[in-house]
């Protein structure tokens, strides 16, 4: 009884980390995404009036 | 010094050829997927060009099986020269059928494709690629998705099972010597589910971008499947001639960007994260190095063209510039220049900061080429510890670590093996480009160019072309081979074929 | 005689004009000089091997030798295109007047062509792709026979070390 219990909660864990891990990496493209985007917009402002 | 090495023996050979007749019946299984493609798009006619390689795949491997064999089990030098070995015979086979098929000009064209397919490079010699058949120009991605995005050998230990000695080290002469799991064969696994989740996610996300832009759903998916295919092996095929500028879209770039970084990520470090880990991915050597080169490179290139005036508007700077250095680095090779402007237009320095980023390359255990990341940080480390130790008192000593899913003592033997390693590579690099120099193209597209083979990258200059010099095309099949096996295995076999040369074989 | 001279002249003439091809560019020559034609008028002839609308307007990617260039269209005009070229189509040939960006700021820098005009001059049509039937059995049989072979030579090999086993070291 308490076993079946436990692994549902394991399962439930092992699918959130799982899920989560994948968000994880997804976000770590779009943090890279994001920081070319502010320097770029950076460069871009330096440039103009240069 | 030849005379300590023991001489060959018939047994050496018949251990790698047993071993390679697995790879043979897998690389045979492996065409006749795309029959599949031409079923549902009814190209019936280039079916039997997937049979008659399939066919003769198996056939060889069958002889090799039974000729060649014994029950003794294989130490280092047989797998490693075995990995070698393998890499040139699956995509044989495969050369078969692309040229069986008409899909290139000649069978050195074809041998090319598949080479620079299975090692995930994604220099392409084919002609008419917009009209090529589409279970061909699956075959195409599909090769850098098994061949690089898992890796043959990965394969076939997920499904044959073995567990002895001999599986453990194949699968170190395939250079993903990770270590996840105690089982060889549980990690083969698990890089083969990571493969396949990414597949899934990057085809999704694709097919959702088509269906925005405005691709019918058929076209959406057949697109996205491929292009998540080699995206996640960061091969940088893609279905059509204008590479990634096909679709003129921003979301497509985006998506390409996601799978490449996941691409170029270590295998250890997926398993980590996925395994509830989160935190390493910030902790990571190896991600770490990654993101600065990718920043210094990134950059310097948008800079550069901003200041060059090539691109002025920050869009542009951001899909032309930044998308560039980051399909250098993780040596993916999706194009959103045509090839001809990056030789011709892009300012020089440009072009040779994207040539440092092919030959760093990504991280290591990974779907990456070039030197790679741990090696290129252990380096620095080393460098660094050496100028702290010159400056310390001479009885001081300075030692390091560094964090790669845990922390782990520098060692000398850790360095030495990096440096080789570099090394090796550099020199590859440096002869590539004075032979590519040699048959008359320019000094930095001639870099670029050999980068691009060596680290199996895929971005063109425009050198790669079905018209480029056959003798050129041969060097660039070898330096896209070699750079797949990270140089090492090339040597070892290189060495074995000499030491049978000159010893002869023993009964 | 002077008739015989003019009329000549008047025929030289009209040939030469039209072997000119009314100024059209190549893909390749856009491409490769793309800073001097970059926002003039250009003309570019080819096959269409890809349409996506997007919103009003689509792109039509125009294949031209080995170059293909994305043209940006009106919807109406893309709805013209009846084929797209691929294995089993040949795409409409098209003819595309408009201004040339060598790196277009509305378009993120893609080099494109925005099309004043865009006219179909030859509807594509269906390729035939028989099936070489002597082939396709000799395929079948050659993968069918390499299979057989393979799982003979295994039990073959499983008899002979039943009756003297491979030493194993």
């Amino acid at each position: 009884m308490g076993l079946r219990e436990f692994s549902f909660r394991d399962f439930l864990k092992k699918n959130f980390d799982f899920i989560a891990g994948i968000l994880s990496e997804i976000t770590l493209a779009a943090l890279i995404m994001g920081i070319f985007a502010l320097l770029i917009f950076l460069l871009t402002y330096i440039g103009s009036p240069v | 010094m030849l005379f300590l090495i023991p001489p060959l023996e018939k047994e050496d050979l018949k251990i790698i050829g047993h071993s390679l007749s697995n790879i043979c019946y897998l690389s045979g299984a492996l065409l006749l997927l795309p029959i599949i493609v031409a079923v549902v798009y009814e190209e019936f006619d280039v079916i039997p060009s997937f049979l008659i390689g399939s066919a003769a795949s198996i056939f060889f491997g069958s002889l090799l099986s039974f000729f060649l064999y014994t029950k003794r089990e294989m130490e280092v030098k047989h797998a490693v020269v075995m990995a070698a070995v393998a890499w040139l015979v699956a995509p044989f086979f495969a050369s078969v059928s692309f040229w069986l098929a008409n899909a290139l000009s000649s069978y050195l064209d074809a041998l090319f494709e598949s080479v620079s397919g299975f090692t995930g490079t994604g220099l392409t010699v084919a002609v008419n690629i917009d009209h090529l058949p589409r279970s061909v120009n699956f075959l195409r991605h599909f090769l850098q998705f098994v061949g690089d995005g898992i890796g043959i050998i990965v394969i076939s230990l997920s499904i044959l099972g073995k567990t002895e000695i001999s599986s453990v080290l194949a699968f170190k002469g395939e250079a993903k010597d990770t270590g996840i799991r105690p089982s060889i064969v549980r990690t083969s696994r698990i890089i083969v589910g990571i493969g396949l989740t990414f597949l899934i996610i990057g085809t999704f996300l694709f097919t959702i971008a088509g269906l925005k832009e405005g691709l019918d759903f058929g076209t959406a998916f057949f697109e996205g499947l491929n292009l998540s295919m080699t995206g996640y092996a960061t091969g940088g095929f893609t279905p059509h001639s204008q590479n990634l500028l096909y679709y003129h879209s921003f979301w497509f770039e985006v998506v390409a960007i996601i799978l490449m970084v996941v691409g170029a990520l270590n295998f250890n470090l997926h398993y980590a994260v996925l395994g509830g880990k989160r935190r390493e991915i910030l902790k990571n050597m190896e991600v770490k190095i990654l993101l600065l080169w990718l920043l210094v490179v990134g950059s310097l290139v948008s800079a550069n063209l901003l200041f060059v005036g090539l691109y002025p508007s920050p869009e542009a700077l951001f899909r032309k510039g930044v998308f560039q250095a980051i399909s250098a680095q993780t040596t993916t090779g999706f194009q959103t220049v045509y090839p001809y402007h990056l030789m011709f237009m892009w300012p020089v320095l440009s072009v040779l900061l994207l040539v440092a980023a092919m030959v760093s390359g990504g991280c290591a255990n990974s779907t990456s080429g070039g030197i790679k990341m741990l090696r290129v940080g252990m380096l620095l480390k080393s460098l660094v510890r050496e100028i702290r130790q010159a400056l310390m008192p001479k009885s001081a000593v300075v030692t390091g670590s560094f964090h790669h899913v845990e922390d782990t003592p520098l060692t000398d033997k850790m360095v030495r093996g990096a440096a080789t390693i570099a090394l090796s590579y550099l020199i590859l690099f440096s002869i590539g480009t004075l032979i590519t120099v040699g048959h008359g193209y320019g000094l930095e597209d001639s870099m670029f160019e050999t980068a691009s083979a060596l680290g199996n990258v895929g971005l063109s200059s425009g050198i790669t072309s079905p018209l480029m010099p056959a003798t050129l095309k041969a060097v660039y099949i070898f330096l896209m081979w070699a750079g797949r096996l990270e140089i090492m295995a090339i040597f070892v076999l290189a060495g074995f074929i000499i030491l049978g040369l000159r010893k002869g074989i023993k009964e | 005689m002077s008739k015989k001279i003019f009329s000549f002249a008047f025929f030289a003439i009209c040939i030469l004009l039209s072997t000119s091809a009314v100024g059209a560019e190549s893909g390749k020559t856009l491409v490769e000089n793309s800073a001097n034609f970059d926002g003039k008028t250009v003309v570019l002839r080819g096959e269409v091997i890809g349409v996506m609308e997007r919103g009003d307007f689509a792109w039509v990617n125009v294949l031209d030798g080995e170059v293909a260039i994305g043209v940006w269209v009106r919807n109406e005009d893309a709805r013209k295109i009846s084929f797209v070229g691929d294995y089993r189509h040949v795409g409409d040939l098209v003819e595309v007047v408009g201004t040339f960006h060598m790196a277009c700021p509305e378009h993120g820098g893609d080099l494109d062509i925005h099309a004043d005009k865009f006219t179909v001059l030859t509807v594509g049509r269906g390729l035939d792709r028989p099936l070489n039937m002597p082939l396709a059995l000799l395929s079948v049989a050659l993968a069918a026979g390499a299979i057989t072979l393979a799982l003979y030579l295994r039990h073959v090999r499983r008899e002979r070390e039943k009756m003297v086993p491979v030493p194993s070291y």
